[in-house]
């Protein structure tokens, strides 16, 4: 699986707890502080792309006026965030230890 | 251009597929004159006598026009993005200046790409007719036909044409391809 956007990333990490879109999108929102806004077209994007990847999944949500589409993170979904972390904390501390080296490896 | 009662006013003008900003700002500032798009066929444009309003205008390509038309359109209404009419595949989504959201449709390369990459995929399947066109009607491959027939004047105009639209419809594709080009060079995401 290829790294994924930082969209998908933060919708992918917001259905941890069922959500229709625009909740998501609005989620991610308040969780960056207003950092990572998403115009509607890069969101309906990345919902369909985690989608058709078996990332997320629309579960049933009769109590809602079921026009609005609910998605849940699935057990795959959750795999890729536990990668996707690891990936991104080895990258950060790669970009931390040769900004603070001046550029050396520590492997000679 | 006419005016009817002065509530209606129709205009004809011609946009190319990669002129969809130039559009767009061609219907923000006839709003701020008080005309509001209604609808668009083909080069028609109806605009409804309105307050004048400073709005936004952008347009959006959907690949599939059918299949789940109903969340997108859902989505982008959340989002402030009122879905004033289509023209096939082309989307004229419109939400006041200045609003506190999100004043762009994709905000990353990612899905830009995707957006630009979708509709070069449907223009170049829209194309093709006219491409084998361009072919079948080439007058040696008809000159058996033309040969004995009074239509070869005829034909050799038709093939003109079609190889005019062809033309055009390269010079489209080019765009295009540019526009996906700079997207897949830019390092961000």
């Amino acid at each position: 699986m290829t790294p994924l956007t930082e969209a998908s990333y933060y919708i992918l990490i917001s259905l941890i707890e069922p959500l229709h879109g625009y909740a998501a999108m609005q989620k991610v929102e308040r969780l960056s502080h207003g950092r990572v806004r998403l115009g509607p077209g890069t969101l309906y994007g990345a919902l369909r792309n985690l989608q058709a990847a078996g990332l997320i999944k629309p579960v049933g949500d009769t109590s809602e006026k079921s026009r609005r589409k609910v998605y849940a993170i699935t057990e795959r979904g959750r795999k890729v965030i536990v990668e996707e972390i690891a990936r991104l904390e080895e990258m950060v501390a790669h970009g931390k230890m040769l900004l603070a080296s001046g550029g050396a490896t520590d492997d000679r | 251009m006419t005016d009817n009662a002065r509530s209606m006013k129709r205009c004809f003008r011609l946009f190319w597929a990669w002129q969809e900003e130039r559009e767009a700002q061609w219907l923000q500032q006839m709003a701020l004159r008080g005309w509001s798009l209604k609808e668009v066929q083909g080069i028609r444009y109806t605009f409804e006598r309105r307050v004048p309003e400073k709005v936004v205008y952008r347009l959006d390509f959907k690949e599939s026009a059918t299949g789940e038309l109903e969340e997108y359109l859902q989505l982008y209404r959340e989002a402030g993005w009122e879905c004033v009419t289509r023209l096939g595949n082309w989307f004229y989504f419109k939400r006041p200046a200045g609003a506190g959201t999100e004043a762009e449709l994709y905000t990353d390369n990612a899905s830009r790409l995707e957006r630009y990459r979708a509709q070069l995929r449907m223009m170049l399947i829209a194309g093709l007719p006219v491409y084998l066109f361009s072919v079948v009607l080439y007058p040696p491959v008809l000159y058996p036909l033309i040969v004995r027939s009074s239509v070869g004047g005829w034909l050799r105009t038709l093939h003109l044409l079609v190889l005019v639209v062809a033309a055009i419809h390269a010079v489209a594709v080019g765009r295009i391809v540019a526009i996906i080009r700079r997207l897949e060079r830019d390092p961000r995401e």
